[in-house]
C-alpha cells in the first residue's frame, strides 16, 4: 500500500515539475504520443477511422445546430460592444493608449464570453435532445455515446472558433483603424497631466517617440510589439520589498544583450507604491538611466501613477549596445509629508525587449482563446449528458470563476505571507499548510492563468510557444479530459428513454 | 446476476428474445413508482412480423426501449440479433421508428437521411443512393429539400420511416408507425411493411389499431398492465373452428334460402347470411385513387 501510494506520490510530484518548469522536451515528446496514438486510430484501415466518420457526421450537425443558436448571436452582438465604445473613447489620448485599451476590451470580453459561450452552447445541447426525445433515435444507432458527446463538443468548439476568430478579426480591424484617428489631446496636456511624460532636460536626449504622430509604424513600434519583461540581476535572490526613503536612491541592474532586440525601442516599466497609500501619484521621482560606467542618457525628475504601470520606450539605439543597463529611482528630497517609494521586488521595475509583433500575439491570443474553449467544451458536453441545463452551466461557471478566484485568493494570501516573512512577522509553518492545501485542491481545477490570459498582450507580455503547447497538453488534454470523463462514463449508463 | 434462459429450443431462428423481462420506474429517490412491464417473455423469428398489442400504457413502448436499450430491464433479459442490446454492433442491423418521429427540424429530408447514414458508416454514393430510393418510396420527392419544421405530421412521419430503413436493417422495430398517417399513409406503410417481410426481414410492431395489427402480422402479444395476456399466431388466435364462412357471388334470394335449408338438413345451424359490406379503408382509398388518376394520371 504504501509503495502504490509512494509511486503516486513520486509521478504527482514528477508532473507538476514538469508542468512548473515546462521542459520543451516532455512536451515535444507528450505531443508525439498523442500524434501518433492519433495517426495509428486514423490509419487507413484502423478501427478509429470509422469512429472518426461518425464523430465528424455528429459535429457538423453540432456547428449547424450552433449557427442556429440565438445565444450565438446575442454573445457576439455583447462582443461587440465594449471594442466599439473603446475605439470611440478618448484612452489617455495617445495612439498607443487607444489600441491597448481596444485590446485590452475586445480580448478581455472575448476569453470571458468565449467561455460563456461554449458552456452555454454545449450544456443546452444534449440537454435539450434528451428533452425532446431526438436521443430516442440517435440512442438506437450504432454510434458509442462517448463519441455523440465528443462530436458535440467538437461541433460547438467549431462555433466557439468561428466566434473567437471573428472576434479577433474585428479587433485587429479596429487596432488598425486607430492612426486614423486624430489625436484629441496634444502632448502639452499629457505633460500637464503628468501620467505620461514631462518635460526633457535641454542635455538629455529624447527617449523614444510618444505615439502622437498618429503614423501605424508608431503605433506598432510603441503599443503593439510585445515584449518580454527581464528582471533586475539579483532580485529573485532577494525577494520582498524596497523601501526608498525621501532623498535615497536604489538602482536596478539589467544585463542586456544587444541581439535580443530588434531595433525597436526598450520598454521601461515602472510600477510603484508609496508609504502616502491614497494619493494617485509619486512626485518629483529622478529617474536615471544609463550604461554602468557610462553618461547616463536619461535623467528627469518626473511624477510616476502609484500602483499602475508607467512604460517609458526608450530608443533603439540605446539598446543596441548591450551591457548593464542601470536604471535608479532617487525619492523626492526630504520635507514635510513627501512619503518613502515602496518597491516591491521583483516587478517593480523591469526592462522589456522586444519579442512578438502584433499578428503573432493576436494570433497567441486567439490560440488561448481556443483552448479555454476547447477544455470547457470537453468538461461541458462530457456533463451534459448527466446533469440538468442550470446545473451544468453553474459546473461551467464554478471551474471558471471558482478556479480564478481561488487561484486569486492563493496569491493574496501568497503576497501576505512574504510579505509578513519580509518584516518579521509570520508563523510560516501554518499559512505555508494552508497554502499547499489549497493549491492542492486548486491542481484540480483546470488553470487559465497557467499559460498567462489571453488579455496578457494588452498588458505587452510575451506569451511563449512553447507555454501555449504546454497549456493546450496539460489543460486541455488532462485536466479536461479528467473533468469530462466521470461525466462520459455516467452518461453511458443513463437511461436516455424515459 | 445469472440470466434467465430463452425460452426456446432452436435460437438460431431467433431475431429477438426477451425473457423475464421487468421494468419498474423509480423517483429520484430510486423507489419504485410504476411497474411498466412486467415478467415478460417473448421470442420473434426472422422473417415475421410480429405484433404488440395493447391499450394505452400496456408497456409496449417501454418494451421497444428496453429491447434497444434505450432503458434498462430491473430483470430479466433481452437478446437481439444474438448480442446484448447495448451491443454498437447488434445496432447496425437495426432500424427503430419511434412513435412520435424526433429529429432535427431543422434539417430537410435528405439532410437527415444523409445524417444518419452516416451515423451508420454507409458510403456516400450508398447514402444517395438509398436516400433518393427512400424518399420517392415515402412519396416526398416534392418536399425532400424543405426543413423539416415546415412538414405536416404525417410528413415527418414519413421521414421517420425512411430514417429507419437507411441502413437495409435486418430487424425494423416499428411503434405506431401509423400514428398520424391518413388513410393513403396508413395503407402505404401497411404495404411497405409487407414489402419488408417479403425481402425477408424481420418487423416488431406495436399499435393498439386491431386493424392494422390484423392485416400484416403473423404472430401478436397482447399485453395489458405490462404482462403478456395472449400469444400466438394470427391466423391460429382468430380462427373460429365450429363456424365456416363461404363466399358466393351472384346467389338469389331464394338459392340462398336452397342453400340455408341444405345447411340445416346437415345438422348445422345458419347464425349469419348477410350480403358483404365493403370496409371503409378500400371504399375510401378506391375514390381517392380516382380522383387522382383524374389529376395525375394512373399510380404506378
Amino acid at each position: 500500500m504504501n509503495s502504490v501510494l509512494g509511486a503516486i506520490s513520486m509521478l504527482w510530484s514528477g508532473l507538476r515539475k514538469v508542468e512548473a518548469d515546462t521542459h520543451t522536451s516532455a512536451i515535444i515528446l507528450l505531443w508525439f504520443v498523442i500524434a501518433v496514438v492519433l495517426a495509428g486510430l486514423l490509419w487507413p484501415g484502423g478501427k478509429g477511422r470509422r469512429l472518426a466518420r461518425q464523430i465528424y457526421a455528429v459535429s457538423v450537425l453540432g456547428f449547424r445546430e450552433g449557427l442556429r443558436m440565438k445565444v450565438l448571436w446575442t454573445v457576439f452582438a455583447l462582443a461587440v460592444i465594449p471594442g466599439t465604445l473603446a475605439y470611440f473613447s478618448d484612452g489617455d489620448g495617445t495612439h498607443a493608449g487607444r489600441a491597448r485599451l481596444l485590446l485590452d476590451a475586445c480580448l478581455s470580453t472575448g476569453e470571458v464570453l468565449g467561455a460563456t459561450l461554449i458552456v452555454l452552447l454545449c450544456a443546452l445541447s444534449l440537454a435539450r435532445e434528451i428533452e425532446n426525445r431526438i436521443m430516442h433515435t440517435l440512442g438506437t444507432k450504432p454510434v458509442p455515446r462517448w463519441a455523440i458527446l465528443a462530436g458535440k463538443a467538437l461541433g460547438f468548439w467549431a462555433v466557439d472558433i468561428m466566434f473567437l476568430a471573428g472576434l479577433t478579426l474585428f479587433t485587429g480591424l479596429l487596432v488598425w483603424m486607430v492612426p486614423l484617428r486624430a489625436e484629441t489631446r496634444k502632448i502639452g496636456t499629457l505633460v500637464d497631466s503628468g501620467t505620461w511624460t514631462v518635460p526633457l532636460r535641454a542635455e538629455t536626449p529624447k527617449i523614444g517617440t510618444l505615439v502622437d504622430s498618429g503614423t501605424w509604424e508608431d503605433l506598432r513600434r510603441n503599443a503593439l510589439i510585445t515584449r518580454t519583461f527581464i528582471r533586475a540581476d539579483d532580485e529573485a535572490e532577494k525577494p520582498g520589498f524596497k523601501f526608498i526613503k525621501p532623498g535615497e536612491s536604489f538602482a536596478w541592474n539589467f544585463t542586456l544583450n544587444p541581439d535580443s532586440n530588434r531595433n525597436d525601442p526598450l520598454a521601461l516599466r515602472v510600477l510603484l507604491s508609496s508609504t502616502s497609500t491614497f494619493a494617485s501619484h509619486i512626485n518629483n521621482v529622478r529617474l536615471v538611466v544609463g550604461y554602468t560606467g557610462q553618461t547616463p542618457f536619461l535623467d528627469r525628475v518626473m511624477t510616476l501613477p502609484q500602483d499602475r504601470p508607467q512604460e517609458l520606450f526608450i530608443d533603439p539605439k540605446y539598446a543596441a549596445q548591450g551591457g548593464v543597463m542601470s536604471v535608479s529611482l532617487t525619492a523626492e528630497k526630504p520635507g514635510r509629508g513627501v512619503p518613502s517609494i515602496v518597491a516591491q521586488r521583483p516587478g517593480a521595475v523591469e526592462l522589456g525587449v522586444t519579442a512578438d509583433g502584433f499578428g503573432a500575439n493576436m494570433l497567441k491570443s486567439f490560440l488561448l482563446m481556443a483552448t479555454q474553449g476547447w477544455i470547457l467544451a470537453l468538461i461541458t458536453t462530457g456533463w451534459s449528458g448527466v446533469l440538468s441545463f442550470p446545473v451544468t452551466v453553474a459546473l461551467g461557471a464554478i471551474l471558471v470563476l471558482g478556479g480564478e478566484l481561488s487561484r486569486q485568493a492563493a496569491d493574496l494570501l501568497q503576497t501576505g505571507a512574504s510579505h509578513a516573512r519580509a518584516i518579521g512577522d509570520a508563523d510560516p509553518g501554518m499559512q505555508r499548510n494552508v497554502l499547499n492545501n489549497l493549491q492542492l485542491v486548486l491542481l484540480l481545477l483546470p488553470d487559465f492563468r497557467s499559460s498567462g490570459s489571453p488579455a496578457a498582450f494588452a498588458d505587452g507580455k510575451f506569451l511563449s510557444g512553447w507555454l501555449l503547447a504546454w497549456s493546450a497538453l496539460w489543460m486541455g488534454v488532462v485536466r479536461g479530459f479528467g473533468w469530462a470523463l466521470p461525466g462520459v462514463l455516467f452518461f453511458r449508463f443513463r437511461e436516455v428513454g424515459k | 446476476m445469472m440470466q434467465p434462459p430463452i425460452p426456446v429450443s432452436d435460437t438460431s431462428d431467433i431475431v429477438l428474445s426477451c425473457s423475464g423481462l421487468t421494468k419498474d420506474f423509480t423517483d429520484i429517490w430510486g423507489r419504485p413508482t410504476v411497474r411498466s412491464v412486467e415478467n415478460l417473455s417473448l421470442s420473434v423469428k426472422r422473417g415475421e412480423i410480429f405484433g404488440l398489442l395493447g391499450p394505452n400504457g400496456a408497456g409496449k413502448t417501454t418494451t421497444i426501449k428496453l429491447i434497444l436499450g434505450l432503458i434498462f430491464p430491473t430483470h430479466g433479459s433481452v437478446r437481439v440479433l444474438g448480442a446484448d442490446p447495448r451491443d454498437v454492433a447488434a445496432k447496425q442491423k437495426i432500424g427503430y421508428l419511434p412513435e412520435e418521429s424526433y429529429l432535427h427540424r431543422f434539417l430537410n429530408a435528405e439532410e437527415t437521411l444523409d445524417f444518419y447514414g452516416r451515423l451508420f458508416d454507409l458510403p456516400r454514393e450508398v447514402r444517395i443512393k438509398r436516400s433518393a430510393e427512400l424518399i420517392e418510396r415515402v412519396g416526398l420527392k416534392h418536399a425532400r429539400r424543405r426543413p423539416l419544421k415546415e412538414y405536416s405530421k404525417g410528413m415527418v412521419r414519413r421521414v421517420g420511416l425512411a430514417q429507419c430503413l437507411i441502413n437495409d436493417p435486418e430487424l425494423i422495430l416499428l411503434d405506431e408507425p401509423t400514428s398520424g398517417m391518413d388513410p393513403i399513409g396508413t395503407r402505404e406503410i401497411k404495404d411497405l411493411i409487407l414489402d419488408l417481410k417479403a425481402q425477408g426481414k424481420t418487423v416488431l410492431l406495436s399499435s393498439h389499431l386491431l386493424a392494422d395489427v390484423e392485416d400484416v402480422c403473423d404472430h401478436i402479444a397482447m399485453l395489458y398492465r405490462g404482462r403478456v395476456q395472449l400469444e400466438g399466431r394470427v391466423s391460429e388466435l382468430l380462427e373460429v373452428g365450429n363456424i365456416t364462412e363461404i363466399s358466393i357471388q351472384d346467389l338469389s334470394d331464394s338459392a340462398m334460402q336452397a342453400v340455408r335449408a341444405e345447411a340445416e338438413r346437415h345438422g348445422g345451424k345458419v347464425v349469419d347470411a348477410h350480403r358483404r359490406r365493403e370496409r371503409l379503408e378500400t371504399l375510401f382509398m378506391r375514390v381517392v385513387d380516382r380522383e387522382r388518376e383524374k389529376s395525375e394520371g394512373p399510380r404506378k
